[in-house]
């Protein structure tokens, strides 16, 4: 009898274990001035971060049960109506473009709309917003739209109906209606086949596994940066953006975010994705 | 996973979502014995809706040459060997589909083609594989060497995996034709439907970053119209038209006859579960084990059926409307005294009535009118 009752006592400590000693506590500062969208700007330096590790996407299928990724720095500053966060993780490979077989890196911030919510992706009723930033938008808008003549420089196509001009018949031609009409995505608005992209981030609402969405209105914006065998990215919003769905924060608040980070070079893309678990972050007062 | 009643492999099988058939199924059957691997169908379909940027290499419709061609290459080979042993007991197929031998964590057995794996459309294909120094290379009537042309387009299948596998339902399955469709503003391009269609037929677009795949030409379908593969077809192999659910089955409707009645055309790879919608008629010359392991356990009756087809004025008949009309055809009439079969469309009206033997006519060598010679006098 008392062995079963230790058991059960070291079990319920196990578990409270589990749930509070996982809730990591993130620091964001208040910082005065612009918000810093560089990823390279040197006032990142003195912000406190905190080393996450990467959990494998193990709820929803199809399953990851091992990220490439295996951990992911994080910072978050704030100036009293933007906050930004610094993303950085070792990753052997740049994958910046969709190849066939071939995905694109990417990381995600996670926050909840309003109460706290299931980390896979938030549940009916209670969403969350996702800011997404990828690495093939960062190339289209760092070079050029990623068009046939950057993926495959040898692609020969001699024609392509209603499109004016000479090989390679590059995006800027394709002024036609009726040529944009075989461009099914580009004209039909899903962000993803925009050849002319402003931001590297998506702004996104969910309410569960699956329900990924475009927010009509798109206030985050981001840059990353790959080098030495690491991506650093920011990506940042204003807190408030008049949208019904933004999040109750701002100065002096405390809420919850969580993270997702994608390999592209190792078939990681949607679920296939390993993931922080909720982070408590400490938005310190000041600017409000 | 639910449980679902697949026809073509005589049992329930597990599907992630409840079976639903839609009103009316989308199909079509296409005759192996009559197909010349001329490309027409290929080239319609290219010309019609892949001239877009990124599709580049896309063929929604293909043909390829069997045994050894495939686009994507080994696109049959590589799913059968990741499925194991297919075993029939009978007409059941008591082995896996691709949904019951899914990994854990997955949706689908299935794998990623590799860039490499769309290039060879059908090129190269017809080259012989080997020199011909051990005798025989052609003795009539059966010949050893053997190989045959496989038109090929999305099954539309009534349990689709590439519908099973996208994780934000962006595939869906229209209730009014059973056409399947990738939705192009839900898409992310994940290409969970590229891995999990055993066929091949969801294909990327690297410019647009989403997947695409045969929409069944669903603009003509709506008009009442064949797709534009079946219509352009010169070798008159194929005939669009509507399935009916295998307890409804109207034995005028010239799928439901061919299909359900004479069970002279036959889904390709029953037993990956799909129940897939493009029915093929097989080729008579090729070997039985190759052509068991394609089209299941209905081959021999398939063939023999064919190939007494000369005295059976029903299936000879319907055979005649193939390639003969760009209207759907929803039912037809035999007409065996008159050897003539005709076509009616949904309201019931005549669109197309064919004689079983096209007369003769003959011209004369020279023609007077014009002072020139003819050719060609029949």
């Amino acid at each position: 009898m008392r062995t079963r009752f230790q058991l059960a006592l070291g079990i319920a400590v196990l578990l409270l274990g589990t749930a509070v000693g996982e809730t990591q506590q993130l620091d964001a500062p208040f910082i005065k001035g612009m918000i810093p969208v560089d990823p390279l700007w040197n006032g990142w330096e003195g912000v406190p971060a905190i080393q996450a590790t990467i959990k494998p996407q193990d709820q929803v299928r199809p399953w990851h049960l091992a990220p490439s990724i295996k951990g992911l720095t994080i910072k978050a500053v704030h100036n009293g109506t933007w906050i930004a966060f610094l993303l950085v993780w070792k990753d052997a490979t740049r994958d910046v473009v969709m190849y066939l077989d071939k995905f694109r890196d990417a990381v995600a911030v996670m926050v909840p709309v309003k109460e706290s919510t299931d980390i896979a992706m938030g549940e009916p009723g209670r969403p969350v917003l996702q800011f997404h930033w990828k690495a093939d938008w960062q190339e289209d808008i760092d070079k050029t739209f990623q068009d046939i003549s950057q993926l495959y420089p040898n692609a020969w196509e001699d024609w392509y109906p209603f499109v004016p001009g000479e090989p390679p018949y590059d995006i800027t031609a394709w002024t036609n209606p009726e040529a944009q009409r075989y461009m099914t995505g580009w004209v039909l608005g899903n962000p993803r086949s925009q050849p002319q992209k402003r931001v590297s981030v998506e702004e996104q609402i969910a309410e569960g596994p699956g329900t990924v969405t475009t927010t009509p209105r798109q206030s985050a914006v981001g840059k990353g940066v790959y080098a030495n065998g690491e991506w650093t990215v920011v990506i940042a919003r204003p807190f408030v953006t008049g949208d019904p769905n933004d999040p109750s924060w701002g100065p002096g608040e405390e809420m919850l975010v969580a993270f997702a980070v994608w390999d592209g070079g190792k078939g990681e893309i949607g679920p296939r994705k390993g993931y922080v678990d909720w982070v408590r972050m400490n938005l310190r007062p000041g600017g409000g | 996973m639910a449980n679902v009643y697949n026809w073509q492999i005589e049992r329930q099988m597990e599907y992630p979502y409840e079976g639903a058939r839609p009103k009316r199924q989308f199909a079509a059957v296409f005759d192996l014995n009559k197909c010349i691997g001329c490309q027409t169908c290929t080239m319609a379909c290219k010309t019609t809706w892949t001239v877009g940027k990124g599709q580049e290499y896309m063929q929604w419709n293909n043909v390829e040459t069997k045994p050894y061609g495939g686009y994507p290459m080994g696109w049959d080979v590589r799913i059968l060997e990741k499925l194991g042993p297919q075993p029939w007991e009978g007409k059941k197929y008591v082995g896996k589909t691709i949904f019951e031998a899914a990994p854990r964590g997955e949706k689908v057995l299935g794998y990623l083609k590799e860039e490499l794996d769309w290039t060879h459309s059908n090129a190269g294909e017809d080259e012989a594989a080997g020199t011909l120094d051990k005798g025989a290379y052609f003795t009539m009537p059966t010949h050893d060497m053997w190989f045959f042309y496989l038109p090929r387009i999305c099954m539309h299948c009534t349990y689709p995996a590439c519908l099973a596998s996208c994780p934000r339902q962006a595939i869906y399955k229209r209730e009014e034709d059973g056409i399947v469709l990738v939705d192009q503003t839900r898409c992310r391009g994940y290409r969970e439907c590229v891995q999990a269609c055993p066929y091949g037929k969801v294909l990327f677009n690297p410019v647009l970053r989403i997947s695409q795949k045969c929409i069944g030409c669903y603009p003509a379908v709506e008009q009442g119209m064949q797709p534009r593969c079946v219509t352009t077809c010169i070798g008159k192999i194929r005939l669009m038209g509507f399935l009916s659910k295998p307890d409804e089955v109207k034995p005028h409707a010239p799928m439901d006859f061919l299909v359900y009645v004479k069970k002279v055309a036959l889904p390709l790879y029953p037993q990956v579960g799909l129940e897939g919608n493009i029915y093929y008629i097989p080729p008579v010359n090729v070997p039985r084990e190759f052509l068991r392991q394609m089209f299941g356990t209905g081959v021999d009756q398939a063939v023999e059926t064919y190939l007494k087809g000369k005295d059976d004025p029903e299936l000879l008949g319907l055979l005649h409307l193939f390639g003969d009309t760009k209207e759907i055809v929803e039912t037809f009439t035999v007409f065996p005294e008159a050897r003539e079969a005709a076509g009616f469309d949904k309201k019931g009206r005549e669109i197309v009535r064919v004689p079983f033997t096209e007369p003769d006519y003959l011209r004369p060598f020279y023609d007077d009118a014009r002072k020139v010679y003819r050719h060609n006098i029949s």
